[in-house]
Parts: C-alpha cells; sequence; structure tokens
C-alpha cells in the first residue's frame, strides 16, 4: 500500500509525502521536495566574500535576517573582526524580531488550523478573529523594527561586515519599545490559544541540537549543545557540547537519490533541532513570562513529542518579546554613531584584508532551529568553496522517522483524516523547503 | 476582524498565486501588508494561493488573474506555468526571480556544470540555464524588485480588480532618490545603477546607503552607455558586470548597450 499527499500547502516551499506499506509495516516514509534547486553554495564559489550575505539572505523569504547574520558572522569569524557591541545587540534585535513574526505566521496561520479540521486559513480567521488580529499586529509590528534597524523587512539592507550602514533613530527604537505592554498581551492571548489545544499523543526518543550559552537563551551566538535521547526509564539525560565552528565534523549532509534537498545526521543517526529542541536544551534560561508559561504545562523535559514543538513556539515568542523590548530600551538610550568594517574600509570586489587565503563559520539559531554557514575565502577575496546547513536540512531524517513512528496507529483511520494527521505533523515542524533545497 | 468566505460570491474575479522556484519573500511582502492584503484577497475567489490552503489542487479551474512568483527550473515548473497561461486571461510575474531570473542566473555567467558539483557529489539534479518567465509564456505585466514593494503590489492589484491595466512609470531609480535627498553613491565613487533603474522601490537600497545592484530591472531608454563611460573611469569592465550580475540584470543592459553603440556608430 502507497499513502501519497501531493503539493502539501501552508509550508514555506514545495513537497510531496510518500510512504509504503507492506503488510502492515511502514517500510518508508519520504519527504519529496519539489521545486529546483538554486545552487546556491554553488553559485558562490568564484564570488567575492562581500557579496555572500546580500545572496545568500535571498536563500529564504521568512527568514532572511538570520541567513545574512550567520553569513555575515562566518566571515568576521574567517578576518577575525570583531563587532562592536552596539551592533550585536542589534543584529540580536533583528534575530529576535524575525522569530516573533516568523512564529507568529507558523502559529496562527500555518499550524493551528490543523487542530480544527480546517483546509482554510479564512475559515480560521473567521473562528478566531480576536487571535487572527493579535497574530498579525505581532507580525506587523516584528516587520517594522526590522524595518527600522535593517531597512526593509524582507532582505534587510542595512546590515553588512562589521556593522550597518545606516543606524536606526534613537527615537525609532524608542517608540515600538513603548507598545510591550499591548504586545504581550496579544501574546499571551495567541500563546493561551496554542496551550489549549490536545495535541496529539506521541512520543519517540531523539537527539536534540541547539546552541546553549551560560548568559542568555541562546540565539545569536554560542556552544552547540547535543542532548542524547534517553532510552532506560529513569536515565539522566547526558549531554555534550561542541563548539559551533565544529558543526560539519559532527554533522553530516547525505544526498538522496528522491530529492533535491539533503538532510543531515549525527553519527549516522537523525536529531531535532527548533523551538522544542531549544527549550529542551535552555528552559532555565528562559525569561520570566514565559517561564511561567513552560511550568503551566508541567511538562517534564526533555518532550520527545514532535506536536509540541507548537506550544514551544509560542513560548518562545513570549520570551522574544521580553527579550526584544528589553534590548530595544536599552540600546536607544546608549545609540552612538559608528561606522561599520565594510563602509570604513570600502570593500569593493578583489580585495582581501588579510592578503591570505583564510577560513571562518558560525552557527544561529534561526525560527526553525540552527542554522549554519561556512566560507573559504581566497587570497583575493574570492569565495573558494561554502557550505550552509539549514535547520530544514537537518530535521528532515527526524520528521520522517517520526511519521514512520506514528502512521501504524493511523492505519484504520478514514484515508482523508490520516491525511491531515500526516500533514499536521509535518507542518508541527514548521518546514522550510525553500530553505533546504537551497 | 471579518474576512468573508472564498467563494461566496460568484461575481468576484478568480485569482491564482502561485510559485515556482523561489524564496517566497515577494509571496511574504504580499502576506505582511497584513489586513490590507487579506481584505483585497477577500474581494476575490481565490483557487490557489499554498501559503493559506491546504485543499487539493483545481486541476480544470479558470482564472481572471494568475500571480506567478519564482522562476522556472524544474520540468514541473515549466508544466505547470504552461498550463496556468492556458487557464488565466492575466498573467502578473511577481518580483526578479521571475522577471529577470534571480540571484540564481549567476549561473549562467559562470560554468554551470562547475557549479552543480560545488553542491552535489552524486545526485543528478535539474540544471538547466535560468531563463526569466517570458521565455516561456506571455506575459502581460511584471512587478519587479527583489523583493517586489509590498505597496505597489496592493496598489496594482486594487486597480487590477477595478478592470484597468496598470503601467508601472518610467522613471529611474536615480529621481527617486533624489527627491528624497538620500547621498548620491555614483557620486561618492560607488558602482550604482540606479540611473538605468525602472522606479519604483522609493529607492529603499538608497536610504539604506546601498548602492543600487538594478533588480527591478533595465529602464525603458536608460542610458547604458553613458553610465559605462562614467563607471569604466575608475572600475574595470569586469567588476562593473559582476555587480549587474547579482540580480540577472547583465543580460539586458548588455543588449541595450549594443543597440545604443550600433545606433551611434551610424
Amino acid at each position: 500500500m502507497k499513502i501519497q499527499i501531493n503539493h502539501i500547502g501552508k509550508m514555506e516551499g514545495h513537497a510531496d509525502f510518500v510512504a509504503e506499506i507492506l503488510k502492515g509495516d511502514v517500510t518508508s516514509a519520504k519527504l519529496m521536495t519539489t521545486e529546483g534547486s538554486r545552487l546556491i553554495e554553488g553559485i558562490l564559489v568564484g564570488r567575492h566574500f562581500s557579496e555572500a550575505p546580500v545572496i545568500t539572505s535571498r536563500i529564504c523569504g521568512i527568514c532572511p535576517v538570520v541567513h545574512k547574520i550567520s553569513s555575515i558572522k562566518a566571515i568576521e569569524n574567517a578576518f577575525k573582526i570583531k563587532p562592536s557591541e552596539q551592533t550585536i545587540k542589534l543584529r540580536r534585535i533583528m534575530l529576535l524580531a524575525q522569530m516573533i513574526h516568523s512564529h507568529a505566521l507558523h502559529l496562527f496561520f500555518l499550524s493551528l488550523p490543523d487542530f480544527y479540521n480546517l483546509e482554510n486559513d479564512f475559515d480560521f480567521i473567521s473562528r478566531q478573529p480576536k487571535e487572527a488580529e493579535s497574530a498579525i499586529k505581532l507580525r506587523e509590528w516584528a516587520l517594522k523594527v526590522i524595518e527600522v534597524i535593517g531597512g526593509r523587512a524582507i532582505h534587510p539592507i542595512a546590515c553588512e561586515i562589521g556593522g550597518f550602514k545606516v543606524l536606526p533613530k534613537e527615537e525609532e527604537l524608542k517608540d515600538l519599545a513603548k507598545q510591550r505592554e499591548v504586545l504581550l498581551k496579544q501574546a499571551l492571548g495567541l500563546a493561551n490559544l496554542v496551550m489549549k489545544i490536545k495535541y496529539p499523543k506521541f512520543s519517540r526518543p531523539t537527539t536534540f541540537i541547539s546552541m546553549t550559552s551560560d548568559k542568555e537563551y541562546p540565539f545569536y551566538s554560542g556552544d552547540l549543545k547535543i542532548l542524547e535521547p534517553i532510552l532506560k526509564k529513569k536515565a539522566k539525560p547526558e549531554y555534550r557540547i561542541i563548539s559551533a565552528k565544529d558543526f560539519t565534523k559532527n554533522i553530516k549532509e547525505v544526498e538522496e537519490p528522491f530529492r533535491a534537498a539533503k538532510s543531515a545526521e549525527l553519527d549516522g543517526e537523525p536529531f531535532m533541532v527548533g523551538a522544542l529542541a531549544r527549550i529542551n536544551n535552555n528552559s532555565d534560561k528562559l525569561n520570566k513570562l514565559a517561564k511561567g508559561l513552560l511550568r503551566g504545562l508541567h511538562w517534564k523535559l526533555p518532550q520527545y513529542n514532535s506536536f509540541l514543538n507548537i506550544p514551544a513556539q509560542s513560548i518562545e515568542l513570549v520570551h522574544c518579546l521580553e527579550e526584544i523590548c528589553q534590548l530595544l530600551e536599552e540600546t536607544a538610550k546608549t545609540l552612538k554613531p559608528e561606522e561599520s568594517w565594510e563602509s570604513k574600509n570600502r570593500i569593493i570586489g578583489g580585495a582581501n584584508p588579510l592578503g591570505k587565503e583564510t577560513k571562518g563559520a558560525d552557527a544561529t539559531e534561526a525560527p526553525r532551529g540552527t542554522l549554519y554557514h561556512e566560507y573559504v575565502i581566497d587570497k583575493n577575496g574570492f569565495i573558494k568553496s561554502c557550505t550552509i546547513i539549514t535547520p530544514t536540512v537537518s530535521f528532515l531524517k527526524n520528521l520522517e522517522a517520526d511519521i514512520m513512528e506514528y502512521l501504524p496507529g493511523l492505519m484504520k483511520m478514514d484515508p482523508k483524516k490520516r491525511s491531515i494527521k500526516i500533514r499536521s505533523l509535518i507542518r508541527a515542524y514548521d518546514p522550510c523547503i525553500s530553505c533546504a533545497t537551497h | 476582524m471579518v474576512v468573508k468566505k472564498i467563494g461566496a460570491s460568484r461575481r468576484k474575479p478568480k485569482i491564482a498565486i502561485i510559485g515556482l522556484t523561489s524564496c517566497e519573500g515577494c509571496q511574504f511582502a504580499m502576506l505582511d501588508k497584513g489586513k490590507r492584503f487579506l481584505d483585497w484577497l477577500a474581494k476575490c475567489d481565490v483557487g490557489e494561493f499554498r501559503l493559506v490552503e491546504d485543499l487539493p489542487m483545481k486541476e480544470k479551474e479558470q482564472y481572471d488573474f494568475c500571480f506567478v512568483e519564482g522562476n522556472p527550473v524544474t520540468a514541473e515548473n515549466i508544466k505547470l506555468l504552461m498550463d496556468m497561461r492556458a487557464r488565466c486571461k492575466t498573467l502578473v510575474v511577481i518580483g526578479n526571480c521571475a522577471a529577470l531570473g534571480g540571484v540564481w542566473e549567476l549561473k549562467n555567467y559562470g560554468n554551470k556544470q562547475k557549479t552543480i558539483k560545488e553542491v552535489y557529489k552524486k545526485m543528478k539534479v535539474a540544471n538547466p540555464d535560468i531563463k526569466e518567465v517570458d521565455n516561456f509564456v506571455k506575459v502581460d505585466l511584471t512587478i519587479p524588485g527583489c523583493p517586489i514593494d509590498g505597496d505597489e503590489f496592493m496598489e496594482i492589484a486594487n486597480q487590477l480588480l477595478k478592470g484597468r491595466t496598470p503601467k508601472i512609470p518610467q522613471t529611474p531609480v536615480c529621481l527617486e532618490c533624489q527627491k528624497r535627498g538620500y547621498e548620491c553613491l555614483l557620486q561618492k565613487g560607488e558602482i550604482c545603477l540606479g540611473p538605468i533603474t525602472l522606479a519604483g522601490c522609493n529607492a529603499v537600497c538608497l536610504k539604506s546607503k546601498q548602492a543600487c545592484w538594478g533588480c527591478r530591472g533595465l529602464l525603458q531608454g536608460g542610458q547604458v552607455q553613458n553610465l559605462m563611460k562614467h563607471l569604466t573611469k575608475k572600475f574595470t569592465k569586469d567588476q562593473i558586470y559582476r555587480v549587474m550580475e547579482v540580480f540577472g540584470a547583465r543580460d539586458s543592459i548588455m543588449k541595450e548597450l549594443e543597440i545604443e553603440e550600433k545606433k551611434n556608430k551610424k
């Protein structure tokens, strides 16, 4: 028997799903990506390093901020450039804003309608008008934040290597921070709706990977935490910490004949990244209100139910709002004019400030999980090789392993209902096929 | 907020919004208009828009307007594009990928076999020369940009529903830049394509002190020769071409340059 779902909607990019069932056993479950490969890592070879942040942000229309910033951070590492504290604060604000608008979109418009058996967002908007308005308002505000700092919400312009081409005005940052109370109320309202839903009972122990830091709930920088699955009852969770630069030493990309997107493995096994991985790894670093929400759920961590990536995103939504408003206020107070490294050096094709071949890499937390960029730059400043591993590439195999485990329990179900159940699990991961098929 | 159920009235124009290979940023530029965009959608009978619905594809449906984002890279992309053209009265292309090929067109200027080897060791995936949508089907209207400007889209989309055929005024980015009093990066000594690029973006890049790299495409009557004369005083042709390549504008700019040079020789 074959289960096929074509053109899965309400997610970023294009994919079909196919599962093979032989005498009641699920023998394979595959997410086939159906969009063309853009060969970004290939076209970057031979281009000047200063073009990489511009080009790589075009990998994704929903998370261009994190692609641009990851690319910039990797290149800064290659040239040992240290951005100012102010630059880092502004970048962190942009990343938090992107997390807010991406999560709000995924929660309300892409994922939640599944649990009301609605296949069309318009029906869901009519059903939950208040939360719809909250989701839209949160998105508008977060997009405005990116526009104020980055010059444009989609494919931001102002951020570059070693700083910003232009800086926002103090007043603009203050005005954005003023809306804190209203926004938090809206986010909590949306989170409330998310928490009320009964998610399917499901559990499959797996490895969780996210960034980690002693100081904060990490998005911008840190090490990588690899949380091993607990396979025996009452065993204690074990984890190891590796440097973000060693990402590709541990995580390997594989090519498979049935899809243009690659997928990733850790020691030959699938692993999970994203909101649930971050909460499993760093829940003690959440801000106050977000921590309260988590406590209210009475979860025993780590949680192995991938559907809970949805409530995990809503907790992060609140966490990010608490964080971003504080950062906006802080940054507004201390804002001072400064020139970026790239503007100061007026880098034009053909230049390499070190005058010798160099390599740089870094990881950043994107809405869907850890994103990794790595570049080798030749002595003339041209890119010699490039590796980009996106969150969806990282969790593809974990998603397929989940479906293989979840599917046998759905076999007696009416095919239409079963199809919605499978799609809802796929969407719970918030996959971005555009990112995966870069 | 009240949004009427789609398909409630038969008089509404039928629309489809489809994505080929792209980052989908232009569809988000539309969605990011929030209530304004949803109100516009409510005036339409939306047949296809994968970002907000997960209903089966309506394979026989005829459309008044089809909005196409992205570039036809795979055989499936091309099939869908041809099929939608046959089933719609007006086909509108959205964004730089559809209009000019997108950032991925960069591989056309290099060795595409070498490019694919940088990405895949074993896998065979489609690796055609990147061609603009109008090489495959007749295009009725183009909304350019990487990404499109959401406000410009709303303006055009509203006019379309009123039965008008909107046109983007043929003025250069330079004009929009000067009107707003931004610093001229061409005078400052950078490679800026503002004088020959179609306006409509409000010179958003120049606002952030980023020179124009021509993502909205060549302005009709853009004086390419003049700009080249100015730029080659300081930069090599290779440096200038590299900037033109990023958003797929180099091929159309070069074509125009040839025409201008021929005219001037006569």
